[in-house]
């Protein structure tokens, strides 16, 4: 959900140039992108983006700052898979945003046929539901190009974007280009090697023109444990500049602190004063800090629920504490607001998902502002307000591992004012996402089956599978039990199933606990007299990067990471185990003292119980390509210890 | 007098929607993972004469809820689908809150209108209004009354008896105009025609259906469709007396295939010239009428897409098969009128067909309503065999038909005066055949199983690969999948692919592969189980499960393993040939040895596409003896 700066108003309107028409009205087809203009290079591949233009023209008009925004697009097509894919064709539209061209043809080598108007739909709905216009593609088939452009007119959007210039189809050539009125300067950052821009001159126009321009972009495909689109070329820009006024600083953080610290906090009395006697029934009073933060948030999260619409009501603490619903923007506002009528020192944070894209610290834009956390400095913990089942320290993993916007409010005199600045959200400590195993094994006496106890640990994101539990219905309740039953051992019978700490009352606080006892006999294989138990299955299946194709992106993970687990197993009487060594697994990425990720297995025996202990942990969540393979033998590691097989002969 | 009992009747009939009595904390204790109870539906449906002298069908569906737990107002959005044929007239909702020992009565604010492209068509006239209850509490109550009109009498009525919260009473009451003829049938209930109550008034007759303490639905993974499991009831208008004569709706099939007949009546099959140059070129081609089939059949599978159109008409009206051919687009119904115009220029006879998919439990006998079907097809006489030809599957082989109308009945149009039921057979499990034929060899010093391998796939089996194969983004990487062995670690050396691109053709792998750290080497032993594929070795079915398991298709897997070069080894305990069967599965393994060699094969077919709960013990028996013959491995000694 992005972040609304409803307050913020643009006073540009006040120079206009008369009646404005757009540059691109009389946009048409591009001709020269036939079958012959197909690069050799892509001769095998299923689809190519052969020509891909957009520009975003902002134009100042008499009743508002509006953005005519030009998307064409020339794909070759040639794969049934590319044509499923490309059969249909979505425009978004409403509310202010208006069609004003939209032209479809597939060319192939019998010839081109010209979309019919009549055959474009168009969805209905009131205000705020999302609209669209559509069509099918029609007389598509492999080896078509397809070629379409709309133009649509919307009411700008300046204040920042970040645009992917890759994708997962390879382009040929790329035209991006921003349009704007010669005293709005807008300003730029392409990255990943993404090319800086031309200026250009438009004879007879007074306008700014950015126009890039890049050819053979690849194609660029999801890996495992990897941020696709954070490597993608990206293009960041914002309306930075209106000479005409002088303003040399729009759209900067410092500019919007204010307004944030605003949204964020009431400060209407009335609703300060039903906020206090909230705070009150709260019984706060004599209580540590850390658990004043968390019972505050406990209340509002379980009283109050969150729901995906822009609606006003929904942010305006009055009609929240009688609506018992809100939106994103709500409910900041209302946690905010009561940390504030607390006391309670807090800042308010803005950032985004890392896996979208990493918060850029050089260049300001509001695209970057659209997560809220609030973090509390004197116990350097973080919430995330919209996150139901998360409690203090918990929030998004893509979140960490990123910069964010932190704003904090000071007063000076009477006055308060909010400043803000840039700084790291940290990954958490390795030790805060534990999933830890405490096993027993035995071989049941009839020497038929394996016999498994277990205990199951988990705290920080894996333990919020016990926070679900609180928002269950029986049905999905059996679900749940299900999918932590599930060891994915075949045949198993679980055979005792307890939950300790299930509930999102527990969440930060205490450890999910499951206590299983379950029975297997494919776990245990028979050649004569000898009896194979595959121990390594009771840790349940592991990720696995084997056999990859030649890995192109460097290592991204959610987040840090630990394991620690012990598996008792008991040697059958009148049974020996010769291979025992088979429990030691290792592998490092980095060094042993201070690894970025380690798998190490040993085992101690004492009469005919062996004892395993595994360390598996992961400190570093990204990984350059040259350790990939050092990081892949950890996870590797652990996919190899689930598949050891211990042998126990007669003696 | 009379106006007193006005007074209290108005008043009776406020209090009926006014919030409940409830004992929450009882309830709590009945349903403690519930939280939602539903306290009462009730449906009205009153279906009168409108003033055309036709069936008019206005539904009124009320219905009051109570929450039960904390974090509640997560359940406050409620969505009422609707269409342009099932005009939504009218919405009232309230939410009554907690308030002392009082509640407190708030409406809701206005609903939000919007087309719907949340299902499966790419256009359709489904539209839904969404609102929120405000308030929402653990204790707290909600309201609503929906009021929703149907014009047309063919296009009613399927009500469920169910829902997914617990309901402590539902109730339907249908209020009919006399000379309108009204039919009822049942389906996964208990409750029959004889339990509905039935009272003749002098204008109407009323039916009520009466159901209470009716448990929460609960769907599990694998269940058959929806309509197969949940209870639910049709209400048909067989027929109404209008001013000058009866008019039949749906009193039986004939009825039905009339009004089918009206829509493939008002399809242009006039042919383009498009329609004329791939009937003439296929004609060139082939020479006998079988072959001209096929060849039709694969063109519209190759080069129409499918795109579903259900809007106005579009449900059941097919768009003419030339705009088909042209704009290289379809649904199920134009692509079947695509296939029968073709086939008509070469003097080839197509039939329009209906069918239902797997998911409705019903025949055309017992329910001679559009409810019956949801899908058409194409039928083709062929010399010994009907060809049921379905090209909504861009990859089914021909002669097969998809997994989810096998073993279902068709409705065949032989023209608008008469048709013909039959039945589309299951294919047999062999005919969807896959195979895995591999050589291995320890690798003395590493003790690596090093091999090669064959693998086949025909039939659906071959389908289903060849539809993932053409999504996959990484080729290789799906091979390795599909020949995974042994365990993950599993090293796919080299492949070579034939057949994946032909749809009639059977697939042919082959590949050379490494397996290490499979065989265990203890002391001078190695232990090596030669069960590399253990099918259904995890198919145990979980001891709460409720609803019956559904298979998509029969098949059979056949696996050979010729383990062989293993001297200076010798073998011991060498597994005894074995074969066993389930409700619906069978399993065989047979082994033999030659001098430095020894040949395992095991094959596993699916025999049955259902396991009923009855025979979930009997299942899970065969499931254990599969576990107890896959686990058992062979021991290799130096001598």
């Amino acid at each position: 959900m992005k972040v609304l700066f409803t307050t913020i108003v643009l006073f540009i309107s006040s120079l206009c140039f008369g009646q404005h028409t757009y540059f691109y009205e009389n946009y048409e087809f591009k001709e020269g992108f036939g079958f012959d203009s197909i690069d050799t290079r892509y001769a095998n591949e299923e689809e190519v983006i052969l020509y891909e233009h957009i520009a975003r023209e902002f134009v100042v008009e008499d009743d508002g700052f509006y953005e005519y925004l030009l998307s064409h697009e020339i794909r070759y097509i040639n794969s049934d898979k590319a044509i499923e894919e490309n059969n249909k064709v979505y425009i978004p539209f409403g509310g202010t945003t208006k069609i004003l061209k939209e032209e479809c043809r597939v060319i192939k080598k019998s010839g081109i046929s010209t979309l019919d108007k009549k055959a474009i739909r168009e969805t209905e709905g009131d205000e705020g539901t999302r609209q669209f216009r559509y069509f099918a593609v029609e007389s598509l088939e492999k080896g078509s190009i397809v070629e379409y452009f709309y133009i649509i007119r919307k009411n700008a959007s300046y204040q920042g974007t970040y645009a992917y210039m890759q994708g997962s189809v390879p382009k040929q050539k790329l035209v991006y280009e921003i349009i704007s009125p010669s005293h709005l300067v807008f300003l730029s950052k392409g990255t990943n090697g993404f090319p800086e821009p031309k200026e250009w001159q438009v004879e007879g126009e007074d306008l700014n023109f950015l126009h890039f321009e890049a050819a053979h972009i690849p194609g660029i495909k999801e890996e495992l444990f990897a941020n696709t689109n954070a490597n993608k070329m990206q293009l960041i820009f914002r309306l930075g500049q209106n000479t005409a006024r002088d303003d040399l600083m729009m759209n900067t953080y410092s500019r919007i602190s204010d307004v944030i610290w605003g949204n964020t906090h009431t400060a209407d009395k009335k609703e300060i004063k039903q906020l206090s006697k909230i705070l009150k029934g709260l019984k706060l009073d004599g209580k540590e800090l850390k658990d004043q933060i968390f019972d505050i948030e406990a209340y509002v999260k379980s009283n109050y629920s969150v729901v995906n619409n822009s609606n006003d009501e929904l942010s305006n603490i009055k009609a929240i504490l009688k609506n018992k619903f809100c939106n994103e923007q709500g409910i900041v506002l209302m946690l905010g607001s009561l940390y504030e009528a607390a006391g309670i020192e807090h800042e308010i944070v803005l950032s985004n998902d890392r896996f979208d894209s990493y918060l850029d610290r050089e260049f300001d834009c509001y695209c970057f502002l659209s997560d809220y956390l609030i973090y509390f400095p004197e116990i350097d913990e973080y919430l995330q307000p919209v996150a139901t089942l998360f409690r203090l320290g918990l929030v998004r993993d893509d979140l960490r591992g990123n910069y964010g916007l932190f704003i904090s409010s000071t007063k000076v005199g009477e006055i308060s004012t909010a400043i803000s600045e840039i700084r790291a959200i940290p990954f958490d400590s390795y030790m805060t996402h534990r999933s830890d195993m405490d096993i027993q094994v035995r071989l049941s006496d009839d020497l038929d089956k394996a016999e498994v106890k277990s205990k199951r640990l988990w705290t920080g994101y894996s333990a919020v599978m016990g926070a679900r539990y609180s928002y269950v219905n029986e049905s999905d309740r059996k679900e749940l039990d299900e999918a932590l039953q599930n060891m994915q051992i075949e045949g198993m019978t679980v055979t005792k199933f307890e939950l300790e700490n299930e509930g999102v009352e527990n969440v930060g606080k205490e450890p999910f606990i499951v206590h299983m006892d379950y029975e297997s006999s494919s776990m245990l294989e028979i050649a004569g007299e000898a009896l194979i138990l595959k121990v390594g299955v009771v840790i349940g299946p592991q990720s696995e990067l084997y056999q990859e194709e030649k890995r192109k992106l460097p290592v991204d993970q959610d987040n840090n990471r630990n394991y620690d687990r012990k598996i008792e197993i008991e040697i059958p009487e009148g049974y020996h185990c010769s291979n025992l060594d088979d429990l030691n697994i290792y592998a490092v990425l980095g060094e042993e003292k201070n690894p970025g990720a380690i798998f190490k297995s040993t085992y101690t025996l004492e009469g005919n119980k062996v004892e395993v202990t595994l360390i598996e942990y992961y400190t570093q969540p990204q990984v350059p390509i040259e350790d990939y393979d050092a990081f892949a033998a950890v996870v590797n590691a652990a996919a190899d210890f689930n598949k050891v097989k211990l042998v126990f002969k007669p003696n | 007098m009379k106006i007193k009992l006005l007074v209290l009747a108005a008043l009776l009939s406020l209090n009926t929607w006014a919030q409940k009595e409830v004992n929450v904390q009882l309830l709590i204790e009945e349903f403690p993972d519930e939280s939602t109870v539903v306290l009462n539906a009730t449906t009205d449906i009153l279906i009168e004469y409108d003033k055309n002298a036709k069936p008019f069908i206005r539904i009124t569906n009320e219905e009051s809820k109570v929450y039960l737990k904390d974090n509640t107002a997560i359940r406050s959005m409620e969505v009422i689908p609707f269409s342009i044929e099932r005009k939504l007239v009218d919405i009232e909702a309230y939410s009554y809150l907690p308030n002392g020992e009082k509640f407190k009565k708030q409406k809701i604010d206005s609903p939000v209108y919007s087309d719907d492209l949340s299902g499966s068509s790419f256009a359709s006239d489904d539209r839904k209004a969404t609102f929120l209850f405000p308030g929402l509490v653990k204790g707290a109550q909600s309201y609503k009354k929906t009021i929703l009109e149907v014009h047309d009498p063919h296009r009613v009525g399927l009500e469920f008896m169910s829902d997914y919260y617990p309901v402590q009473e539902m109730l339907y009451r249908i209020e009919v105009e006399k000379g309108i003829d009204l039919e009822f049938r049942f389906f996964n209930t208990d409750f029959s025609t004889s339990d509905i109550e039935v009272v003749e008034e002098k204008k109407s007759t009323i039916y009520t259906i009466r159901l209470d303490k009716i448990k929460a639905l609960r769907l599990e993974d694998g269940a058959p469709g929806f309509r197969s499991i949940v209870p639910h009831f049709v209400y048909t208008i067989k027929g109404y007396q209008a001013e000058e004569e009866y008019v039949r709706v749906f009193e039986d099939m004939a009825d039905l295939h009339n009004w089918y007949c009206d829509f493939q009546k008002a399809v242009d099959l006039k042919p383009s010239s498009q329609i004329k140059a791939v009937a003439d070129s296929i004609g060139k081609r082939h020479a006998t009428e079988l072959d001209r089939v096929k060849a039709i059949y694969r063109w519209v599978q190759d080069n129409i897409k499918y795109i579903l159109v259900s809007e106005g008409d579009g449900g059941f009206q097919s768009q003419d098969p030339s705009f088909t051919c042209d704009k290289r687009y379809g649904d199920c119904k134009a692509m079947s009128t695509l296939l029968i115009s073709l086939a008509k220029q070469l003097d080839i006879a197509f039939y329009p067909t209906w069918v239902g998919t797997r998911e409705l439990p019903y025949s055309y006998e017992t329910l001679p309503t559009p409810h019956t079907d949801n899908h058409m097809i194409a039928t083709y006489f062929g010399a010994d065999r009907k060809y049921f030809l379905d090209a909504t599957y861009s990859k089914l082989p021909f002669g097969y038909s998809p997994p989810f109308i096998q073993g279902k009945q068709v409705m065949i149009s032989k023209n608008c005066e008469s048709f013909e039921l039959a039945m589309v057979p299951v294919v047999a499990a062999e005919a969807n055949r896959v195979s895995d034929e591999i050589v291995v060899q320890l690798n003395k010093d590493d003790f690596k199983l090093e091999g090669r391998g064959v693998f086949t796939a025909s039939g659906l089996g071959k389908m289903e690969i060849q539809e993932y194969y053409e999504r996959a983004d990484f080729k290789q990487k799906f091979i390795r999948a599909i020949l995974l062995k042994g365990e993950n670690n599993f090293n796919l050396l080299d492949y070579t692919l034939k057949g994946m691109t032909d749809n009639d053709s059977t697939l042919v792998i082959e590949y050379t592969f490494e397996l290490p750290n499979y065989a265990v080497k203890l002391d001078a032993d190695v232990f090596l189980n030669l069960h590399l594929e253990t099918p259904y070795n995890g198919d145990k079915i979980l001891e709460n499960r409720i609803l019956p398991i559904e298979y998509d298709f029969k098949n059979q897997k056949y696996f050979k393993i010729e383990f062989k070069d293993f001297k200076p080894f010798r073998l011991t305990n060498v597994p005894e040939n074995t074969q066993f069967e389930g409700p619906n599965m069978k399993y065989s393994r047979l082994l033999r040895s030659a001098d430095n060699s020894l040949i395992m094969e095991q094959t596993v077919e699916l025999v049955g596409l259902n396991i009923q709960p009855n025979q979930f013990d009997a299942h899970n028996e065969f499931v254990k003896k599969l576990n107890k013959t896959y686990r058992q491995s062979i021991q290799l000694i130096l001598p």
